[in-house]
């Protein structure tokens, strides 16, 4: 007796088949990314996971995406992926090329982010591409600068262009990047480690593709992204049809000194969700400017936390949510805006749109977190021997509380990345770290509480491996200085950050010249809470007590 | 007396949730005594001590005449996994009793905002600072101060805390400051248990090292307590072997190192599983193997190459549901690498987020169980679809408590599956049993890949209760040939136990340029591990012969990923050219390539010592010399050779005569699983008592 076919099959795939295909993309997917993060060489790649991989058919649809991702860099890749194959056609590309690019506008709005694309050649026919991101540590320019008005003065930048053509890297192209890049063995190093990775992939590719018996990875690719089309589809009918607005108060100000804020109406309808950021502040001269293709990584992502956590994000995420965002506005800036620090605008749409949708679905949202933006730093400055050092690092506030439990404390959201440890730190560099530690008092009250910040002190010794006549510098962008991230149903905001330079005060969106004996604090902001703090249950504030989670001040009250 | 004279068997004892295994091997004639007791939970010993007395019926001399007795417990794990362990307290370095609570930073999924991380061992409240500091170099730049570790420990009395952790940053170059400070505790507060990081995991980053030292004191006091208990009652039993206990790096130590590391047998039934597949494959002839397991909850495999057991220092402990690396509790000491994946017989299908059929992570567990266990269960496992596959008989699991229904099953499988995605009740336990293999086989592909191994020319080793029964279909998806099924497959890890050498580990973490490096104080820190090597060897056996290995870890300079590398004999080998090449030849074999132009840093220094031993080859063929007829008939089931469903031949394992081949498609049936071969297949009996599965 012969078994029944089934039903349910998607492009030409019974879906019992497909779902093997598609663990079997996904687990190799990962593999690529495990490979980056043992042969990179720079901290940002072994520590803080700073990377993604993606797997793409030969239209240059993306099928898979490593599970550690780096949210940005994945979020614009469904978007390279077809710009590079529109660049270079099956025509243009042999077996072992490989084809890197940082153009801010092709990839997710930061020189840093290079992206390496491989392509996948099955005999003699281009079946798809393996391509891999990484942020690196120095792009050259005036490295992570608040002070840059333009992309120019940011760095490197490589349009799409081959740097290895039939498997052997182009001496022209590696000397440019070396001619150009501080730290520059680490970062070839960590580029070298890019394309092996995607080296990896392809075979696994290949391998796999025996194993199924495919021929093109067309009707896999097909069938993965309608089988995700639909799902996020029905996960999005989960929001009520309507209208929702979102507003986000960014605590800067624009060229003419209006407030910088981003605004987006937001419409629900059968399955599809469409998001306009018409009213959204210009562009300005500050390098907080995000691409498009920043700005839909993280609208699709805001969108798939509230609905979908758990369907793998390829191609068929991005198709129900329709995104726009007037050009020449901070969400979708020209050519040449500087955009190094675009995560302080861009980290805050998934806030906004749980704001927007706190109301309607309320269960499927977290109060507003400390941690959007992320504090991403750099304390760079030169050794007696005359060789530099630079820390290129982040702080995290805690997370929103969520309606069933507190909020994370000092975790990476939306952004996954790691974080680097003391030990390391402190062997790397000649700083000294002297504190890393939770935030008392810092998370919102509320039924939930939201997550705590951090406190993270850094002293520059004086007695150090530094040279006392050149100057350390230091960069941050932080958020939430001045509007403490909102509770939600009533829950209290959790504490604004704060930086301090030898225990004052600062204005933290400037470049800063650290002296020897100087010491760096930064309080990141807690979560907002859920509910109101009255509605807490009495052993949760028990144990928060006894745990010193709170201060005397917030102790007092309920919450 | 005279029985006692010369020992004469070596006794295994594994522990686990519900049952406790115990074999007893004879050392002139390798045959093999099983029994099998319900576990006592809250006093494992008496479980024992009943599982022994039984044996003593069958073999009056058993304690008296045993030469060793090894023992591996899930006692570390269990209470790390709930929280069964005393309050244990950290002193750590000032500005970071935070650490375990900060872990990286990172969350467990990348798109899930629901998810917590596990709470820590050492709650905020019991963790202190102090001012004692170091700098990355090893420079002191505050020192140890005896009255404020006094004042703590005054504080440690006053909240009942027995055991310890210290933890400072940097102490892994530098001990010094936790031994001062051990030292003033053991002054101040001689009750106390202290465990030290730079002798828990003398290694780089705070987190990983605190996590494991933690690890290490929130466990202490209960196995000390247990092993003391357990070591006296042998005793007034007349036992005069020694009590070894397995660790995770593949070898026993004595119960004096236990007690004090017992974060280095967390991991020892996994450990336990693998030494028994590599002695079955060697018995077969077969040294390059992949050993697989696959039990209730989770599969588990392992490369071995050359009979050798891969180690690994990233292992964790306690991970979350979908077993994310990061999600659990690392543990930083030397395990034995392997791949967990959330795959196993009590693995729940369900429709998943993609609107597909899923199956796991989530169990069933042992309560309620498969749906066809007749406990109550009604969502449908991978062992259900097994069952209604034909590839195991609802007889096969009828034991007291279960009432065995392939009906319930069946029923399982349609309401939740089926139904909802359109598919035939055939189709859909082919699709959780095909599903399962490629979950398995995906996540296995990967970890071979990323060890440079072509899985291709390996011999998989299936053990545990769903293992033998998923092989065939697993080996076909990895392109795999040959299937080795151990003997007594459900017992692997108490006869791992058997060929399990006294062995330990020391290493010393160093992070210098290969340029910098002087010959001499490699040679010099090499001598003072083997040192405390064979002070452990000589506790867990004393006067045996032992033999030392020596290795160093090196990396490209900047990477943080490093290969260990066999040190070379004498110092005046150890050059830059002889680095250079030994490196370039074990990266490239993980890799596949070399860079010249980076330098090499030397990361650390590792001694492995054994115990020289003769061991004890188990045997399984006494078991198989009892009459009768092999095959019992035929049934049907599913073969996944031709996706047809076919008449297999029914054969009784221990009644199969050695030599003999029995053509697929067939079910070789056994005490606790059954091996399953489609028609591209024939399973042959081999010496020893185990199965060879050979696919063409």
């Amino acid at each position: 007796m012969t078994d029944e076919h089934d039903a349910g099959g998607v492009a030409g795939i019974d879906q019992i088949r497909l779902e093997a295909l598609w663990t079997r993309f996904l687990s190799i997917a990962d593999e690529v990314g495990y490979s980056i993060a043992r042969t990179g060489f720079s901290t940002v790649l072994r520590e803080n996971h700073d990377y993604s991989v993606g797997i793409f058919d030969h239209h240059g649809n993306m099928l898979a995406q490593s599970s550690e991702s780096a949210t940005g860099h994945i979020g614009a890749m469904p978007y390279l992926g077809r710009e590079i194959l529109r660049r270079f056609g099956p025509a243009d590309l042999s077996a072992g090329d490989v084809v890197i690019t940082n153009d801010p506008w092709i990839g997710c709005g930061h020189n840093n982010d290079l992206y390496a694309a491989s392509p996948i050649y099955r005999g003699s026919s281009f079946v798809g591409m393996v391509v891999t991101s990484a942020h690196q540590m120095d792009i050259g320019g005036r490295m992570a600068s608040p002070e840059s008005r333009t992309v120019y003065e940011e760095g490197l930048l490589l349009p799409p262009l081959k740097m290895y053509v039939a498997g052997r890297p182009r001496k022209d192209i590696v000397d440019t990047i070396a001619l150009n890049v501080r730290f520059a063995e680490k970062v070839l190093g960590d580029i070298r480690a890019q394309v092996a990775a995607t080296h990896v992939g392809i075979e696994r590719v290949l391998e796999s593709m025996d194993m199924f018996g495919l021929q093109t990875l067309d009707g896999a690719a097909e069938a993965i992204i309608r089988t995700t089309e639909r799902q996020m589809r029905d996960a999005i009918r989960t929001l009520p049809d309507g209208e929702y607005a979102g507003e986000a108060d960014l605590e800067q100000r624009d060229d003419a000194g209006q407030p910088l804020r981003l605004v987006s109406r937001i419409v629900v309808r059968d399955g599809t969700v469409a998001i306009d950021f018409a009213g959204t502040s210009p562009q300005v001269s500050k390098p907080i400017n995000c691409v498009l293709n920043y700005t839909r990584a993280y609208t699709v992502l805001g969108v798939k936390l509230a609905v979908a956590p758990f369907l793998p994000n390829n191609d068929g995420s991005y198709r129900p949510v329709e995104i726009s965002a007037p050009v020449g506005s901070i969400l979708n800036a020209r050519y040449p805006a500087a955009c190094h620090w675009r995560h302080f605008v861009g980290l805050r749409i998934p806030d906004m749109l749980f704001s927007a949708f706190a109301d309607a679905v309320p269960e499927k949202v977290l109060a507003e977190s400390g941690a959007c933006p992320v504090w991403l730093f750099t304390v760079a400055g030169t050794r007696r021997d005359g060789r530099p050092f630079l820390l290129n690092a982040h702080a995290m506030g805690g997370l929103g509380a969520r309606p069933d439990r507190d909020g994370v404390s000092a975790v990476a959201f939306p952004p996954n990345v790691r974080d680097i440890p003391t030990e390391v730190i402190e062997t790397e560099t000649p700083l000294i770290v002297e504190e890393r530690a939770l935030r008392a008092g810092s998370g919102g009250a509320g039924t939930t509480r939201g997550g705590l910040g951090e406190e993270f002190r850094i002293r520059v010794p004086a007695d150090g491996d530094i040279d006392p006549d050149r100057p350390v510098t230091f960069c941050v962008y932080p958020g939430r200085l001045h509007r403490a991230p909102a509770g939600v149903k009533g829950g209290e905001p959790g504490a604004r950050g704060e930086v301090l330079i030898n225990g004052v005060l600062v204005d933290g969106h400037q470049e800063a010249v650290l002296s020897p004996g100087d010491v760096l604090t930064y309080r990141t902001p807690g979560g907002g809470g859920y509910g109101a703090p009255a509605g807490r249950r009495p052993e949760l504030r028990e144990r928060d007590v006894v745990r010193g989670y709170l201060t005397a001040a917030t102790e007092g009250g309920p919450g | 007396m005279s029985v006692a004279e010369r020992p004469r068997y070596r006794i295994g004892i594994d522990v686990g949730g519900t049952f406790t295994d115990l074999v007893l091997v004879s050392t002139d004639t390798g045959a093999v005594v099983r029994r099998k007791e319900l576990t006592t939970p809250e006093q494992p010993e008496v479980g024992i001590m009943r599982g022994l007395e039984d044996l003593v019926r069958d073999v009056p001399d058993a304690l008296t005449g045993a030469e060793h007795i090894i023992h591996g417990t899930t006692l570390v794990i269990n209470a790390v996994i709930e929280r069964t362990g005393p309050p244990t307290a950290l002193l750590t370095t000032r500005g970071f009793r935070d650490v375990l609570e900060l872990r990286r930073h990172k969350r467990n999924e990348v798109y899930d905002i629901r998810g917590d991380h596990r709470e820590p061992l050492i709650p905020r409240e019991l963790r202190f600072e102090v001012s004692a500091r170091l700098r990355s170099d090893g420079a002191e730049l505050a020192p140890v101060d005896e009255d404020e570790i006094a004042a703590v420990a005054a504080r440690l009395a006053e909240l009942g805390v027995a055991s310890v952790a210290v933890c400072y940053l940097h102490s892994y170059l530098r001990p010094d400051h936790e031994r001062a400070t051990r030292d003033i505790l053991a002054r101040v507060a001689p009750e106390l248990s202290v465990s030290l990081s730079s002798d828990v995991l003398p290694e780089l980053k705070e987190f990983e090292r605190t996590s494991s030292t933690a690890i290490n004191a929130y466990s202490r006091p209960l196995v000390s307590r247990y092993l003391t208990s357990l070591e006296s009652r042998l005793a007034e039993r007349g036992t005069r072997g020694r009590l070894l206990l397995m660790h995770s790096s593949g070898g026993v130590l004595s119960t004096e190192t236990a007690k004090a590391f017992p974060v280095r047998i967390i991991e020892s039934g996994p450990v336990a599983g693998v030494l028994a597949a590599v002695h079955a494959g060697r018995q077969a002839g077969e040294d390059d193997v992949i050993a697989f397991d696959m039990g209730g909850t989770t599969a588990k495999a392992c490369v071995v190459s050359g009979g050798t057991v891969p180690m690994t220092n990233e292992f964790e402990v306690a991970r979350m549901l979908r077993l994310r690396k990061g999600s659990g509790l690392p543990v930083g000491v030397e395990a034995v690498d392997l791949v967990e994946i959330g795959a196993g017989g009590g693995s729940i299908a369900a429709v998943n987020e993609r609107g597909l059929l899923g199956v796991g992570p989530r169990s069933a567990g042992a309560e309620p169980g498969p749906a066809g266990y007749g406990r109550g269960g009604t969502e449908p496992t991978v062992t259900d679809a097994d069952l209604v596959l034909g590839f195991v008989s609802a007889d096969s699991f009828r034991r007291p408590g279960l009432h065995p229904d392939a009906g319930l099953a069946e029923r399982a499988i349609l309401a939740r599956v089926g139904e909802p995605l359109g598919l035939s009740l055939h189709r859909a336990a082919f699709g959780i049993h095909d599903i399962v293999n490629e979950n398995m086989a995906a996540a296995i592909s990967s970890y071979l890949a990323e060890r440079g191994v072509d899985r291709t020319k390996r011999t998989l080793v299936a053990s545990g209760g769903a293992g033998p029964v998923h092989a065939y279909g697993l080996a076909r998806k990895l392109g795999i040939g040959r299937v080795i099924v151990p003997y007594a497959a459900g017992l692997a890890s108490a006869l791992g136990f058997m060929v399990a050498p006294v062995s330990y580990l020391a290493s010393r973490a160093l992070r210098v340029r290969f340029d910098a490096v002087s010959p001499a104080e490699v040679f010099a820190t090499r001598q003072e591990l083997a040192d405390e090597v064979s002070d452990a060897l000589e506790l867990a056996a004393p006067g045996r012969e032992v033999r030392l290995h020596a290795e160093i870890d090196a990396c490209y300079s900047g990477q943080d990923y490093a290969v260990p590398l066999d040190l070379c004999e004498r110092p005046e080998e150890l050059t830059a050219q002889w680095v250079r090449q030994a490196f370039d030849a074990a990266y490239s074999r993980q890799y596949g390539y070399t860079y010249d132009d980076v330098p090499l840093d030397l990361v650390r220094v590792r001694v492995r010592g054994e115990a020289v031993d003769r061991g004890v080859p188990w045997s399984g063929t006494a078991a198989a010399t009892v009459a009768g007829t092999a095959t019992t008939g035929t049934r049907p089931a599913y073969d996944l050779a031709t996706n047809e469903w076919a008449e297999f031949a029914v054969v009784v394992g221990d009644l199969l005569p050695e030599g003999t081949t029995v053509p697929g498609p067939c079910i070789i049936e056994q005490a606790e699983t059954s091996v399953v071969a489609g028609s591209d297949a024939t399973v042959v009996r081999l010496a020893g008592g185990h199965f060879l599965i050979e696919i063409s």
